[in-house]
């Protein structure tokens, strides 16, 4: 008996302890996506830019966008965010050389990190293929 | 470690001692099932208490999908919807508009509506003005445009709807523009 009693004093205690870090921890919301401007093609070569609209809860956030080859990600653009707010604005300009075209895997990214966190917790992660078509000839341009 | 660290590790020790007696002593002493039925109830309340701990700490770093926002309904406006420039600025519908670099246009979508757009590209090195219409995260339209295009789209519901010129260029004396005229929104119902 005098077993069991020291099982349910040490379960209360735990669970006292657990749930004050519980709420120690910032508990955001997600941010959420409003709308999001992307080319889903692209010719090699042609520049262009991404638009997009967050919501961001209170806090403090990172947002980083990225155009990816299969895994390798070179960030567009980097900025930070004080929640809560919609935040709209340019995400960079993406483009892709011919090498590319044989990566079979172009896609853009958008991560919003959550700064409160020592560790930056990845809050939000989108992530869209772009189709890449090789550059066309100029004949059109003067 | 201090001396009240060492008194406190004796006493501890002293005590799980004295709980291993115990429990050694009362093991012996009774059935063994009944020492396994304490034991059984003991872990399943721990159990629980840590589940239930854990699940309402949340879990801090957890990837979540980026989740879409429908908009809030008083920033709706089924009359009179506008369209709105990076920069705030807002231009009732229908409206018409040049663009002469890389920007974003949005207006917003009480429910299910239908966008009109009269579309004119130039083009530099072969590749037209692009022009990309998204809802949410939803690409709703997306091409280089080379002359005029007329362009009717169905917007799935409420929610923000970007019209963007993305790949501005100039060489002169080429320039790559866009002109968006007409543009209109309409709603069609409940889909």
């Amino acid at each position: 008996m005098r077993y069991l009693l020291a099982l349910v004093v040490v379960s209360a205690a735990l669970f006292a302890a657990l749930t004050a870090f519980g709420r120690s921890v910032p508990r955001a919301e997600a941010p959420e996506l409003l709308a999001l401007a992307y080319p889903t093609t692209l010719y090699v070569g042609e520049r262009a830019a991404l638009y997009g609209g967050f919501s961001v809860p209170a806090g403090k956030y990172e947002l980083g966008a990225y155009a990816c080859e299969a895994d390798a990600c070179r960030r567009l653009t980097w900025r930070t965010i004080d929640g809560p707010q919609e935040n709209w604005g340019g995400l960079g300009t993406v483009s892709f050389g011919e090498e590319a075209l044989n990566a079979h895997d172009t896609s853009i990214r958008v991560k919003i990190f959550e700064r409160s966190t020592p560790y930056a917790a990845v809050v939000a992660n989108w992530s869209a293929p772009v189709k890449l078509l090789p550059a066309p000839s100029a004949e059109v341009a003067p | 470690m201090s001396q009240r660290d060492d008194h406190d590790d004796q006493k501890v020790h002293s005590d799980t001692s004295a709980a291993a007696q115990a429990l050694t002593a009362r093991h012996a002493g009774r059935p063994a099932a009944k020492y396994l039925r304490e034991l059984a109830l003991g872990s399943a309340l721990l159990l629980g208490a840590v589940l239930l701990a854990l699940r309402s700490s949340g879990a801090p770093g957890t990837v979540a999908a980026l989740a879409v926002a429908v908009p809030a309904a008083q920033g709706c406006d089924l009359e009179a919807p506008a369209l709105i420039d990076a920069n705030g600025a807002t231009t009732p519908l229908p409206a018409s508009v040049t663009l002469y670099s890389n920007v974003f246009l949005r207006v917003l979508a009480c429910g299910p509506a239908g966008l009109t757009v009269q579309a004119t590209g130039s083009t530099v090195e072969g590749v037209g003005a692009r022009l990309v219409v998204a809802w949410q995260g939803t690409t709703l339209y997306d091409e280089a445009i080379d002359g005029d295009r007329s362009l009717s789209l169905q917007v799935p519901g409420a929610g923000w709807v970007v019209l963007a010129f993305v790949n501005d260029r100039h060489e002169p004396p080429a320039d790559r523009n866009l002109r968006l005229t007409d543009i209109t929104l309409r709603p069609t119902g409940a889909p």
